[in-house]
């Protein structure tokens, strides 16, 4: 516009072309001082700029998006890095936000992960774990029933176990009463008192155990025949049933 | 007597030919360079030229030198064993949850949530150490006034009571190990920038906690539930209040889906703070897996 003013044949003054160059000198002017302030920021930047940490990866103190331009480091070309930029600043980091999104590779790594405890829908893993408390109540119950059969014969069990008990100790005692009556004998014999480990005592309590063992052996021969002959006796009356029997048979035919 | 050439003729000669010395060509002094000790007969004997020690019995680097070692000496208790496979739930008793809505660190208007409670910082809850959320215990029942939407991992029968006697509503809902690093920050979760996932299916030991009425189980019938209301409600002895009739009945029926971390937020999308976004993805593919 300005130059078109000096052009302009209108423009008789020549005061008016000065007021025009004027302008133009001033907009000159401020452009001027406009890149002045721009070399001198960049150049205090770069004086500041120390340790290069303006453009450095490793230093963040102020917390600002790492622009593309940078050279990455190895930890930074993951896939991992770049969505955590977009997560921490957004649109101004220059990421495509798609990238966020799960992809097939990852969806088939959780479906793995879920195949091995999390498949189930939620139906069946209770109908799964009431069966688990109804075998648990069964077993309890068959323990249960198996005890109370065993109750049953518990008090003849018990009379069983007594009379053991009772016939060993009768026995013992018998044994002991035996024992004393020998001793006896052998005192009477004597008649006087003599000390049970002496000789003569020893020999006399030999012979008189012999006569006794001879007397039981008679008496067990005795209860022997006395079997038989019940047992012969018993076998006749069988037989003579029998044929009794078959005697009533063959007349009602 | 000269056949052929004489000695220093040869050595002459040779020196002709050769090459210059250089410290390349010439060899060591003898005796400066030893032996190396390669060989079996090179250790000088048993003690390998360091002299005979007074003790020469050295022990095994950790052995306890006949005594009986401690990871032996102390007999097993069975008291501990599978510790570390088992779930802790640290409490939250109903006073603690008065003086939270009290002091205003709790906001009633909306349903609470393990975040909300985490959010006060009142609440020790360390999912690394097998904390699986929070218990409600029964500590401060009679004294209990709060109409409130309650989501909580574990409860008892009388604080169940408690909180429907007032016309609140609670659930007992399960979250695996991320949800619960999830819920517990989701600042830092959303700041990796990840699309939030589906929650898992509770352990086998859990679910029938989480399945039945009785405890107000996530994944119970609705029907049942209702039911056990009226049934608690005669055991405790309270008049049992309308719902229906509660001008907040919206706020109190909202429940999260079974496999929803978040309140308003499905899984499969993007959750961006900074510029306050949510992406959804027009993926068939993965939108199926995280709406199935």
């Amino acid at each position: 516009m300005k130059i078109e003013l000096l052009n302009d044949p209108s423009a008789e003054d020549f005061s008016k072309q000065l007021l025009t160059i004027e302008s133009c000198m001033f907009l000159w002017l401020t452009l001027c001082k406009k890149r002045m302030m721009e070399i001198k920021k960049v150049e205090t930047q770069k004086r500041r700029n120390i340790l290069n940490f303006m453009q450095s990866n490793k230093i963040d103190l102020i917390k600002r998006p790492i622009y593309t331009k940078i050279k990455l480091y190895s930890h930074q070309k993951t896939l991992r890095w770049h969505r955590k930029q977009f997560g921490l600043y957004g649109n101004a980091s220059g990421i495509n936000p798609a990238i966020c999104f799960t992809t097939k590779e990852e969806i088939d790594d959780i479906k793995e992960y879920e195949k091995v405890a999390y498949d189930k829908s939620f139906i069946q893993l209770r109908n799964e774990a009431l069966q688990r408390l109804e075998e648990e109540k069964k077993q309890y119950r068959i323990r249960e029933e198996e005890i109370e059969r065993k109750l049953e014969n518990m008090e003849k069990w018990k009379e069983q176990i007594r009379q053991k008990m009772n016939v060993k100790q009768i026995e013992v005692v018998e044994a002991k009463q035996k024992r004393e009556r020998l001793l006896e004998e052998v005192r009477r014999f004597f008649g006087y008192t003599i000390d049970p480990k002496d000789e003569k005592f020893q020999i006399m309590l030999e012979l008189k155990e012999k006569e006794q063992k001879k007397l039981e052996k008679a008496e067990k021969k005795k209860m022997k025949e006395e079997r038989f002959l019940a047992k012969l006796a018993s076998l006749e009356h069988d037989t003579s049933k029998n044929t009794n029997d078959d005697k009533e048979a063959d007349k009602e035919k | 007597m000269s056949f052929g050439k004489n000695v220093i003729e040869h050595a002459t000669d040779l020196l002709r030919v050769l090459p210059r010395l250089t410290i390349a060509n010439i060899g060591p002094i003898a005796k400066t360079k030893k032996k190396k000790l390669s060989r079996r007969g090179d250790a000088r004997g048993s003690t390998r030229g360091l002299g005979k020690k007074p003790r020469t019995a050295y022990f095994a680097v950790g052995s306890e030198t006949k005594k009986m070692p401690f990871f032996i000496k102390f007999p097993k208790e069975n008291y501990y064993k599978d510790y570390m496979f088992k779930r802790e739930y640290p409490p939250v008793s109903l006073v603690m949850l008065q003086t939270l809505i009290d002091l205003d660190r709790v906001d009633i208007s909306k349903p609470i949530d393990l975040a909300a409670i985490c959010k006060t910082g009142l609440y020790s809850f360390e999912p690394s150490e097998r904390h699986f959320g929070v218990n409600l215990t029964d500590e401060g029942a009679d004294i209990f006034k709060a109409k409130i939407n309650l989501e909580v991992q574990w409860a008892s029968e009388s604080a169940i009571a408690a909180i429907e006697r007032n016309g609140g509503v609670i659930t007992t809902a399960y979250y695996d190990v991320r949800s619960l690093h999830i819920l517990r920050n989701p600042q830092k979760f959303f700041e990796k920038g990840e699309s939030i996932p589906r929650r898992l299916n509770p352990p086998d030991d859990a679910v029938l906690f989480y399945t039945s009425a009785n405890t107000r189980g996530y994944l119970a019938d609705p029907e049942q539930i209702s039911w056990e209301r009226l049934v608690l409600a005669q055991k405790y002895g309270y008049k049992l209040p309308k719902l229906e009739d509660d001008p907040d009945y919206e706020m109190l029926m909202q429940r999260k889906d079974p496999r929803q971390i978040f309140y308003g937020l499905e899984p499969g999308w993007v959750v961006n703070l900074k510029d306050k976004i949510i992406l959804k993805s027009i993926d068939p593919t993965v939108n199926e897996y995280f709406k199935s």
